[in-house]
């Protein structure tokens, strides 16, 4: 009786042991069958591994301005799925959902899932795949993404061997200096954290928030411009309306993104922020800061005031905006003209 | 079966509320079936919010008396003197009329000034949908103040 317990016992834990390993050896056997590049699917991976895996770490997050170089600090969570960063967990993941905490409470700033809208990376960069330095602790594969024209690394990226969570990325100048970088300087299992049981501080998505996600939108009218293609590789893959009617048009080469905000109106340059440099983008002028975030771009043409704002190289940002710059605009007196004349033009 | 309209002036009565019963149902079927109709609805919706938005500029003091006077004056000269030139004294009134309410309801261009802060905050979020959160996002609690 006992051996016959014994043999239904191995039998079931070894068809649990199949139904568990099925989907594992399913993704496998899809992945060799997309035969995508090892460098992408690391990318792809990471888009998720965060959310997937429970931790507790510190970036730091490093770029320069005007004033000189900069460094913060900022404390990471990740348990059950929900991310949360900053001292206080401020900004909160929770799956497609993004939550920011400000002064007037919890705000839903992003809802939506997008469809995957962003071209191969591939199309444009060139990846090296190599073992990579020991970052947090951790071992790491190191991918290098060099342009395919030029053959010059524009970005490092690091990512853990067991977890495919990305541990640190530094972006490059023309030179090869490093002038943005995110990188975990510690990490660990999640504090606290016991089998099914969250501990009391574990991230979790705010239960009341109020809403400022800008909405999808499909079409855009004169005179704001949106390109399907623009600069070298960058690819139109989002466009959306806030509250205010700002729009913001994203563009992505498939590892950089860009987005170019739109408003009607004149620019008053003078209500700008300081510590901006004064420049000329492709024939316009134009105001540039350098933020955690990348380089911002405020400039104004034919009545429409646009703000850029690109975690790409800047050469690579300037590529793209030479494609929002300035036309013939109408005078006064030519709109006055239109304005009158317009009823009778048939 | 009946067929559907392209979409039509019934979407600004809609959003402003002024349909009938059988009229809003009528265009909510459609905005649930077609996309075309969908997206004209928000651009009623961007557009009516724009010029709603639009601030209403005065004349300065004085203006329309010195803008229309001479005019006046000639017409009462002309009527009192019994000149049969009415019509061309109206064509020449509205001719005026026409360029000084332009110049009027023409709407200059407001100031603008973009809150730079929150673009990049508000490219971070996107980003970090279609890319790592954790390294798209962690720019964003650098800038965003701790919670009180």
């Amino acid at each position: 009786m006992s051996s016959r317990v014994s043999r239904s016992a191995l039998v079931v834990t070894a068809m649990a042991a199949l139904t568990a390993l099925g989907p594992v050896a399913d993704a496998g056997l899809r992945a060799g069958a997309d035969q995508s590049d090892p460098a992408e699917e690391l990318l792809a991976n990471a888009r998720h591994a965060a959310e997937r895996s429970a931790f507790s770490g510190v970036l730091e997050v490093t770029w320069s301005d005007a004033a000189g170089p900069h460094s913060r600090e900022v404390p990471v969570h990740s348990a059950n799925g929900v991310l949360s960063l900053g001292d206080e967990g401020q900004v909160v993941v929770d799956g497609p959902r993004r939550f920011v905490h400000e002064t007037e409470g919890w705000l839903a700033v992003w809802g939506g899932t997008v469809v995957p809208d962003v071209p191969s990376p591939s199309e444009k960069w060139r990846f090296t795949l190599r073992d990579g330095p020991v970052v947090a602790g951790r071992s790491t594969r190191e991918v290098d993404a060099a342009g395919r024209d030029d053959g010059r690394v524009r970005e490092r990226l690091y990512f853990d061997t067991t977890t495919g969570l990305l541990l640190r990325r530094e972006q490059l100048d023309r030179r090869g200096n490093t002038v943005r970088a995110v990188s975990f300087v510690s990490i660990g299992e999640a504090a606290g954290a016991l089998f099914g049981v969250l501990p009391a501080d574990a991230p979790r998505a705010p239960l009341a928030s109020a809403t400022r996600q800008p909405r999808s939108i499909q079409t855009l009218a004169a005179p704001y411009r949106a390109p399907s293609t623009a600069g070298d590789g960058f690819r139109l893959a989002g466009r959306y309306r806030d509250s205010a009617g700002t729009v913001q048009l994203f563009y992505s080469d498939g590892l950089f993104a860009v987005s170019v905000f739109e408003q009607q109106g004149e620019l008053d340059w003078s209500e700008l922020p300081a510590g901006g440099d004064s420049r000329t983008v492709a024939g316009a002028d134009a105001r540039r800061y350098r933020t955690p975030t990348g380089v911002v771009t405020v400039w104004e043409s034919d009545e429409v005031v646009y703000t850029a704002v690109g975690d790409a190289p800047t050469d690579q940002v300037d590529g793209l905006l030479a494609d929002f710059m300035p036309s013939d605009s109408p005078s006064t007196f030519e709109r006055v003209t239109s304005f009158v004349l317009g009823p009778f033009d048939w | 079966m009946n067929e559907r309209p392209a979409p039509d002036d019934r979407l600004s009565a809609y959003l402003d509320g002024e349909l009938d019963l059988a009229e809003r149902q009528a265009v909510e079927s459609y905005l649930a079936e077609s996309a075309e109709w969908r997206v004209e609805l928000e651009e009623v919706a961007w557009a009516r919010d724009a010029l709603r938005s639009l601030p209403v500029r005065e004349a300065p003091p004085g203006f329309w008396d010195a803008a229309l006077a001479p005019q006046l004056t000639e017409a009462r000269a002309r009527r009192a003197r019994r000149v049969p030139r009415i019509a061309g004294l109206g064509a020449a009134a509205a001719a005026v009329a026409a360029v000084v309410t332009a110049a009027l309801v023409v709407p200059s261009p407001d100031r603008v000034t973009p809150k730079v802060p929150a673009v990049a905050d508000a490219h971070a979020v996107r980003a970090s949908v279609s890319d790592d959160p954790v390294s798209r996002l962690a720019t964003l609690s650098v800038v965003t103040p701790p919670r009180r």
